[in-house]
């Protein structure tokens, strides 16, 4: 049995298409990653998960219960994290989350105390005198001190500064050892790499692909820049498994397809000042798809 | 409904009821206070009313159907026109921003989301945050007859307040009904600054209604279509007895308006 399941499900605000057609398996025990750009469709596709908006076709299940039918049961085992945090300003950290919590009828303590502890926060001041990235990490504390069977993250990591980020990740890979499964959407490519072990890449509302993590890697596209101390003719440059995208007098930049080993030694031959290889960005990415599908 | 919702909905209005209280126990006070010296004028008031008909009727109430056949003033009669009469306009008024924030505000905020991402259903959450209302309006007329009671301790003096407790029936069901209508506002609307316009033009329109009704005699019909129309003070006061059909169009307008709300914010997307 899948977590989650979508079957074509599409919204659309009047004429504005927020997904189509979208079908999703989520398997048990699994971080998945739903990666895309702003406006590409996670907030809406995760909205209609919570039953927070209604699909205009298609249906969607939790634990193979319907989301709008079984929408309490269903949120009784989920942990969600909305995408824009907004809480209760004049309450403290506690006064709040001890509220969210007793809605869940959970009146026990100790998981929001180990949870703030992790995540370094005084949970005693007022929500008004937080800053975003604590107020982010109230709401993480508020996803997870139900101990749920899922978690559902809109862009957690919003807000949190490289540490906290780092220590997010540490949780989450805890919830999945301890058999939890987690969806949560982001724009950050290096993120979902690093936590996920499947993705989904949504664009303008449809799903481009879903694929394991190992896969992703081996179909990035990866950036090569050079520095060189003096310009060199271009038929110099023509190295194995590299395309030559832009020379700029002394800086040159490649995507590099092969083996970066085979490479390396061909490097040398340069008059290299440095090498650099940028972080390949997320519409990288979503081009190569698009040109695997146009190929296809 | 949620009880822990409605705990919290409480708290968040102790600020407002605690102001309210103090202020109706003031002012019930310097009523109280008053009565001596109005009733020392009650024939020249007579004559004013008698004078300027039903225009002196809007701005001081139905002075004349207060006075008592010898041309004097009761307490009680004094105390429903002049100051229950004010009493569910200012909560009106209240009603219109508290009950019309209870679902708009949290959408607009963005709070909303994070509520419904807990087990509870949309009905209990709008339930638990109306259910504080009636709490409210209940709390400040025990407040404002507190009031009535020390300012007669004041002025050392004594009156049957059977009339006043028969005019807060229907004190407290106007605001209330009032209340129901910015609900259903609320959630068609979500959006807290067209809630407000549409429940206060609408009130206000109610107001004008009525006022229409009371001074031009070929439009007295219009008054049937007020909310206003159904609160009589001074003639509870004076009767003693309660106007059903004005208890009845509230209600009526309670039910349907809090079912319409419920049925509105079961269906619709939640989006600022």
């Amino acid at each position: 049995m899948y977590i989650i399941q979508t079957a074509k499900l599409t919204k659309y605000y009047g004429k504005v298409r927020g997904i189509e057609s979208l079908s999703l398996n989520i398997r048990p025990g699994e971080i998945f990653g739903f990666l895309g750009p702003n406006g590409a469709g996670k907030t809406t596709t995760i909205r209609i998960l919570i039953d927070l908006i209604r699909p205009t076709c298609g249906h969607a299940r939790i634990f193979g219960l319907d989301v709008q039918k079984h929408s309490v049961e269903i949120r009784k085992r989920i942990g969600n994290l909305p995408g824009d945090v907004s809480l209760y300003e004049h309450m403290t950290g506690d006064e709040f989350l001890n509220l969210m919590s007793s809605l869940h009828n959970n009146h026990s303590a100790r998981r929001k105390r180990i949870l703030a502890k992790r995540l370094d926060i005084d949970l005693s001041r007022r929500i008004k005198t937080y800053s975003k990235g604590m107020k982010q990490k109230v709401a993480i504390i508020q996803a997870l001190m139900n101990d749920p069977e899922l978690l559902i993250l809109d862009e957690p990591t919003s807000g949190l500064d490289p540490l906290v980020q780092r220590e997010f990740y540490n949780l989450l890979k805890n919830e999945q050892d301890r058999g939890k499964t987690v969806f949560f959407s982001s724009h950050i490519l290096p993120e979902v790499e690093r936590v996920c072990d499947r993705v989904g890449l949504l664009r303008n509302g449809i799903l481009i692909n879903v694929e394991s993590i190992d896969d992703l890697k081996s179909k990035r596209v990866r950036k090569l820049e050079l520095i060189l101390k003096e310009a060199v003719a271009p038929e110099r440059l023509h190295l194995p498994g590299v395309e030559l995208t832009r020379i700029e007098g002394k800086h040159v930049e490649f995507i590099v397809h092969g083996h970066i080993g085979e490479l390396i030694p061909k490097l040398s031959n340069l008059p290299l000042e440095d090498v650099v290889f940028p972080e390949a960005t997320l519409e990288d990415t979503f081009m190569k798809f698009y040109s695997e599908e146009e190929e296809a | 409904m949620n009880r822990h919702l409605f705990a919290f909905g409480l708290r968040s209005s102790r600020g407002g009821l605690i102001a309210w209280c103090v202020f109706f126990i003031l002012y019930g006070i310097l009523m109280v206070y008053l009565f001596e010296p109005m009733q020392g004028i009650a024939d020249t008031i007579a004559e004013y009313a008698e004078q300027f008909g039903s225009m002196f009727e809007i701005f001081a109430g139905d002075i004349g159907s207060i006075l008592n056949p010898d041309g004097t003033l009761s307490m009680g009669k004094w105390l429903s026109l002049e100051y229950l009469s004010l009493w569910p306009l200012i909560m009106a008024i209240y009603a219109i921003f508290f009950s019309g924030n209870i679902v708009a505000r949290d959408v607009d905020k963005g709070t909303m989301d994070m509520l419904l991402s807990q087990p509870i259903k949309r009905v209990h959450v709008i339930m638990s945050k109306f259910a504080v209302f009636p709490v409210v309006l209940i709390m400040v007329a025990a407040a404002s007859l507190f009031g009535i009671v020390m300012g007669m301790g004041i002025i050392d003096t004594s009156s049957d307040l059977t009339g006043i407790c028969l005019v807060f029936l229907p004190a407290i069901l106007l605001p209330m009904a009032v209340a129901s209508y910015s609900l259903l506002f609320s959630c068609i609307f979500l959006d807290p600054r067209k809630v407000l316009m549409a429940a206060g033009s609408l009130t206000g329109l109610f107001y004008l209604l009525n006022i229409l009704a009371r001074t031009v005699d070929s439009l007295d019909w219009l008054g049937y279509l007020s909310i206003f129309h159904y609160y009589a003070p001074g003639e509870i006061a004076a009767d003693l007895s309660v106007n059903w059909l004005g208890i009845g169009v509230y209600v009526a307008i309670i039910i349907i308006c809090t079912a319409a709300s419920i049925y509105v914010f079961q269906r619709r997307d939640i989006s600022a």
